[in-house]
């Protein structure tokens, strides 16, 4: 700092600019739409791509697997029990040839030229067509979990934040009672009113299920609210509602799609353990969740049958997160300018 | 501050009394009855109510509640342990459940801190990927499955811990439970320290004490975890809150008598007093919790605290 | 951030200095050898033998109450209390003598009138005793203290299963003093608990332990301290998986087994399986359709019960459950009654009532079709939190149906919400339900009870037979009431009427327990029809 101040300019410290002989151009960009650049950006991130990429190849397994062979996810193969994967071609260069503890036990059960892809469950029915078949119950679950979280956690939270005072207060405590409140309490009760299916495992999630976002909303609202472009845009004149989703918004939107994506998990268990009080969906029809949860049981004997649901739900979250990332940074205001 | 912590401190014990009325509403509306068995009549039943004092009102059997629980009285359990103080049941359990959950948070927000830094500082690198993976594992892998790989490996092939709950060595033998409970907080709380930290690094006052030429360690733990931290307390406190009231799969898996178990046999089996004490139990937990995290947003962040005051 | 760290530093230390001492003792880690440690099936509900309703609690109960009798391995009575009794000629009248060495654990002798205490108890209304019907089902219609060591006890009818009845906890006796002492805190404790057992209860934690010494002031006591286990502890695991593991390392004499783990283990030395008197059975809605269900109202059909009763293969049901568990042949359980005459058990007399036939199947379910006019659809309602056997069971019976042509469609509850529906609270709201049974004493009675018309307790389905009603009471009160052998007939034409003729229930299987005993330990015994017994363990370590 006292370098600068004992300095004094002399007259060739500076030149006028045109006399450089520069050639000054404004670089001038297309005018490109908000949308536009949000895809310029995703589609620059390889990881989002092919997170989408492999999302698109699940849910065409989903709709098309349990259909690939004549198994249905109901029907049972007596003596065909605890069968590991056996892939026709892949089993000619040693991967799952139907070995368990180094015994073909295809053979041992005397079925030679039955190929089950993904093995069997404990009651001899094809896990490749029930994987499948849960992999299409999950993602409608995950896909509502997504949208309760952002159409009540997200709105919620934003707005109990934003508008402060009494509303938060009041908000907040209703929050608090449902919270307060265990999960497990609430969706027993919802046994009795609903019938098993689809439609309970999301009315389950719209009671419950968007507390935590809207804990996180709120408490980046509370972050960014007091930032000076809030100040700015509110006298320049704009209404509440601008300026939450406007202005606050797209400012959080990538805490926000972290949260729902991490929300889809919980969800997806959720509905195993709502299976069990008699609310998910109704057996033999199984889910990602119910899978898993049943694997459970032969994971020490079995492992396959917990293996291959547990793989199949870990690629799926894997690239939802990848996909998630991709929008985060593709909407992220600060990352569209640079 | 002080005035404004008395009023949220009264407002929590009134949405509390909200709680304990709704769970016994809820109650009522359970269906079946505590001692459902295949094998009592009607008369029997009836004989059960009239004993337990459940053939009342349900608001005189509210306020009944309510007056034995400043006298710390629970009611009795009705199926699980019969005609015990639910105090007493509650008691011992309660402490070992605290016990893993404090641990498994203790486990959970340091290794989810570190990936989480360590991702952040290393954005877009296949550290950050690595760890990204190993977060999106630990929520895609329900606990009890960790659980039992832990249990196998470290405790049945190695020999390293005991494979079950143990009270003559509660420490060494709640440690692999609560190992498997922390890969959850493991994850989310890195996912989320990653996220904050890039916004933080990010910004302008960062780049400013930057350039200021402050050492990267110090200006992380300075400037950036502090800004860092108010989000991650939002996910912390609902997590906490969980871990400590137990987790009725990992006590089953390793025999644990904790207070989650307990909490589903009495839903499971209608013991109305159990589980509105254990829910109760979490209600406050809950609460406290949430009170503890607001007051702590004004403690890291001032601006909040000037708005909320204002 | 410092503390913490340093906090972490501590934790890290702990953990790796008290790493290095691993590993975990034997079974017999404590001083004595012939400690044992066997899993308990489930958490003690109640030490009151009063109170209790589960199999747990009344093991528990046994371990440290005697009652008049006590049973052998095969489940016949050997004399425990009672020193002797006579049984009038007519067999209405029983006089139990009671042993002079027979005392409390507070020194008190234990007297006729522990025992008028308390069976007076078990039926008072106070107590709310869910067992306060047990002594009118043994037809006992007094009991009296003749003198300190003298108990009679008159029948209205004989009663063959009444000797071994008295080893059932209801029928304990009680220290009166010590009871009303006591009061509410009787039984919630060790110290609240009087013994007159073999053993006595040292320590209790629900969800964690429970724990036995010998009792020195047991009347058998010398033979006791020679011949068997000094400590029994009894350890609450539930996982199947972490108790095979903690079986496997040596800390447990005896594991439960899942059906999955059966194969892998079913050569391993000490694998039993054994039967319990489970019953589980398929109750089929057909007149208690206040609820106008289709299902029920299409269940009222005989020829669509018929096709039910043939198309379940239960063998292939009980294979693939693969926990031990049998196919049923009938609705009387294996092993829980033999022929008065010969000796036979009642299975093994009655042959198989039902039968996997899937043509013939087919052939009612077509006739039933052109009775009604349309396909049949319902509802099999089924326990979700009864085991998994159980959830696989509802799967195989959908299975084998739809096989025959019916939809089923399955509606698995939490237990208490499908007795709940099923039952009269809420006026039978169900069309088939996957239920259980377990036998309270030695008898056909105890399932024969349930079906008869005037039963509305537990005749869920509604079943309605003259011919049935008639078989039971001429069993019970007419002239099977002083012949055995024309019960022991009734009751096997009873069983046909109910399962083979009307198709009312279907018998499905009969559950089994697939377990590994540690070799070294001999004397658990298993009673499909009465409480299993740890209380002649002994240990060859």
């Amino acid at each position: 700092m006292s370098e600068i101040n004992n300095h004094e300019f002399l007259n060739d410290d500076f030149q006028f600019a045109h006399e450089r002989g520069e050639k000054l151009i404004d670089k001038t960009y297309k005018a490109s739409s908000y949308w536009k650049d949000v895809w310029g950006n995703f589609s620059k991130n390889k990881g989002a791509l092919i997170g989408a990429v492999i999302i698109l190849i699940i849910i065409f397994f989903a709709l098309v697997g349990p259909s690939m062979n004549p198994h249905t996810y109901k029907s049972i193969q007596h003596g065909h029990e605890c069968l590991v994967p056996r892939i026709p071609g892949l089993e000619k260069i040693g991967i799952a040839k139907g070995y368990f503890k180094g015994n073909d036990q295809y053979a041992a059960k005397g079925v030679k030229d039955v190929y089950y892809w993904f093995g069997t469950d404990t009651q001899g029915r094809d896990i490749f067509t029930r994987v499948w078949a849960g992999t299409r119950v999950s993602l409608v679950i995950a896909f509502a979990a997504v949208v309760v979280d952002i159409c009540i956690g997200m709105v919620y939270g934003l707005v109990s934040g934003f508008i402060g005072g009494r509303v938060d207060l009041y908000l907040q405590r209703f929050a608090e009672i449902l919270n307060g409140i265990p999960t497990l309490v609430v969706v027993t009760l919802l046994g009795l009113v609903l019938k098993p299916g689809i439609s309970s495992i999301v009315f389950s999630l719209v009671l419950t299920g968007w507390i935590g976002m809207e804990r996180i909303a709120r408490a980046q609202v509370l972050k960014v609210k007091e930032q000076e472009y809030i100040l700015a845009s509110t006298t320049l004149g704009a209404s509440k509602f601008r300026l939450i989703f406007k202005e606050v918004l797209p400012n959080i939107f990538g805490q926000v799609i972290i949260t729902s994506m991490f929300s889809i998990p919980s969800a997806i268990f959720l509905e195993a353990y709502l299976s069990f009080l008699g609310l998910g969906v109704p057996a033999p029809l199984a889910s990602l969740g119910s899978l898993v949860s049943d694997g459970y049981k032969s994971m020490t004997t079995y492992p396959h049958i917990l293996l291959i649901p547990v793989v199949v739900l870990g690629i799926l979250m894997l690239c939802f997160n990848l996909f998630a990332d991709g929008l985060r940074d593709a909407f992220d205001p600060k990352m569209l300018n640079k | 501050m002080k005035k404004y912590i008395m009023k949220r401190v009264l407002i929590s014990i009134a949405t509390l009394l909200v709680i304990i009325l709704v769970l016994f509403l809820l109650m009522d509306l359970m269906p079946g009855t505590p001692f459902n068995d295949e094998k009592l009549t009607e008369a029997q039943l009836a004989l059960l109510y009239k004993k337990y004092g459940l053939d009342k009102p349900l608001i005189v059997r509210f306020l009944l509640y309510l007056k034995n629980m400043l006298t710390g009285d629970l009611g009795v359990s009705y199926a699980i342990n019969k005609n015990f103080a639910i105090s007493d049941m509650i008691k011992g359990r309660l402490g070992i459940s605290i016990a893993v959950g404090a641990m498994a948070m203790i486990f959970g927000t340091i290794m989810g801190l570190l990936l989480g830094i360590l991702a952040a500082l290393n954005h877009n690198s296949w550290i950050d990927n690595l760890c990204s993976v190993i977060s999106v594992i630990g929520v895609s892998v329900p606990s009890y499955v960790c659980a039992l790989l832990l249990c196998y490996y470290v405790a049945y092939k190695m020999k390293l811990l005991p494979i079950l709950y143990n009270q003559t060595m509660p420490f060494r033998s709640l440690i692999l439970p609560a190992l498997a409970l922390s890969v959850s907080p493991t994850a989310n709380i890195a996912r989320f320290t990653r996220s904050e930290m890039i916004d933080v690094l990010n910004s302008d006052y960062i780049l400013l004490a930057q350039s200021k030429g402050i050492k990267d360690y110090k200006m992380i733990i300075r400037h950036a975890l502090r800004n860092t931290l108010i989000p991650i307390i939002t996910v912390m406190g609902p997590l906490l809150v969980n871990l400590l009231t137990g987790s009725s799969v990992i006590e089953r898996i390793f025999g644990i008598p904790g207070i989650g178990l307990l909490m589903i046999s009495g839903i499971q089996q209608n013991d109305y007093n159990v589980t509105i004490a254990c829910s109760f139990i979490y209600s406050v937990m809950y609460i406290a919790v949430m009170l503890v995290v607001d007051i702590l947003y004004g403690v890291i962040d001032p601006r909040i605290r000037v708005s909320k005051e204002g | 951030m410092k503390k913490l760290f340093s906090l972490i530093m501590v934790l890290l230390l702990l953990v790796g200095c008290s790493g290095g001492n691993g590993g975990n003792g034997g079974g017999g880690s404590d001083a004595t050898v012939r400690t044992v440690t066997v899993q308990a099936p489930t958490p003690i509900i109640s030490m009151d033998h009063h109170i209790a309703t589960d199999g747990t609690s009344f093991i528990a109960q046994t371990m440290i109450i005697s009652g008049l009798m006590e049973l052998d391995a095969n489940g016949n009575p050997l004399p425990d209390m009672a020193e002797s009794y006579e049984m009038s000629d007519d067999g209405l009248v029983y006089t139990f003598k009671i042993r002079d060495d027979a005392n409390w654990s507070n020194g008190d002798p234990v007297t006729a009138n522990d025992f008028v205490y308390g069976w007076n108890r078990l039926v008072d209304p106070d107590t709310a005793s869910d067992y306060s019907w047990i002594l009118e089902t043994a037809c006992v219609e007094s009991y009296e203290a003749v003198d300190d060591k003298t108990f009679k006890v008159t029948l209205g009818a004989p009663t063959g299963f009444f000797l071994a009845l008295t080893a059932f906890p209801s029928f304990f006796p009680m220290n009166q003093k010590f009871v009303e002492e006591k009061g509410d805190q009787y039984s919630l404790t060790p110290n609240d608990l009087l013994f007159n057992g073999p053993y006595v209860m040292t320590s209790w934690t629900s969800g964690y332990s429970f724990e036995f010494e010998l009792n020195p002031n047991y009347w058998n006591a010398a033979e006791y301290a020679e011949k068997y286990a000094e400590k029994v502890v009894f350890r609450e695991i539930t996982d199947t998986q972490t108790a095979l593991m903690e079986y496997e390392s040596g800390n447990l004499d005896n594991v439960t087994l899942s059906g999955e783990q059966v194969d892998a283990n079913k050569d391993v030395a000490g694998f039993i399986n054994k039967l319990t008197g489970y019953m589980y059975y398929l109750s089929i809605n057909m007149g208690n359709n206040v609820h106008e269900r289709d299902g029920a109202a299409n269940l009222a059909n005989a020829n669509v019960r018929q096709a039910i009763l043939y198309a379940i293969d239960r063998d292939e049901i009980a294979r693939v459950l693969n926990d031990g568990s049998v196919a049923a042949n009938g609705i009387i359980p294996i092993g829980l009654a033999s022929n008065p005459s010969t000796g036979k058990d009642f299975r093994d007399d009655a042959g198989a009532v039902v039968a996997y036939d899937v043509d013939k199947a087919k052939e009612y379910y077509a006739a039933a079709v052109a009775e009604l006019g349309h396909d049949v659809t319902f509802e099999l309602l089924y326990g979700t939190d009864e085991g998994d056997s159980i959830i696989k069971a509802a799967e195989q019976i959908q299975y084998y149906l739809e096989q025959v042509g019916f939809t089923v469609n399955l509606n698995g509850k939490p237990k208490k919400e499908r007795l709940d529906l099923a039952g009269n609270a809420n006026d039978h709201d169900y069309d088939v339900m996957l239920t259980r049974w377990g036998p309270d004493y030695g008898d056909p009675q105890t399932y024969m009870d349930l079906f008869v018309s005037t039963n509305s307790s537990n005749n869920d389905g509604g079943y309605n037979s003259a011919d049935y009603d008639a078989l039971v009471a001429d069993a019970e009160g007419g002239a099977g009431a002083t012949d055995a052998d024309v019960r022991w007939k009734d009751f096997l034409a009873a069983e046909v009427q109910l399962v083979k003729t009307d198709a009312a229930v279907v018998p499905v299987f009969q559950a089994g327990g697939a377990m590994i005993i540690n070799p070294a330990v001999t004397g658990i015994e298993f009673h499909s029809a009465a409480v299993d017994s740890y209380r002649h363990i002994q240990v060859n370590r």
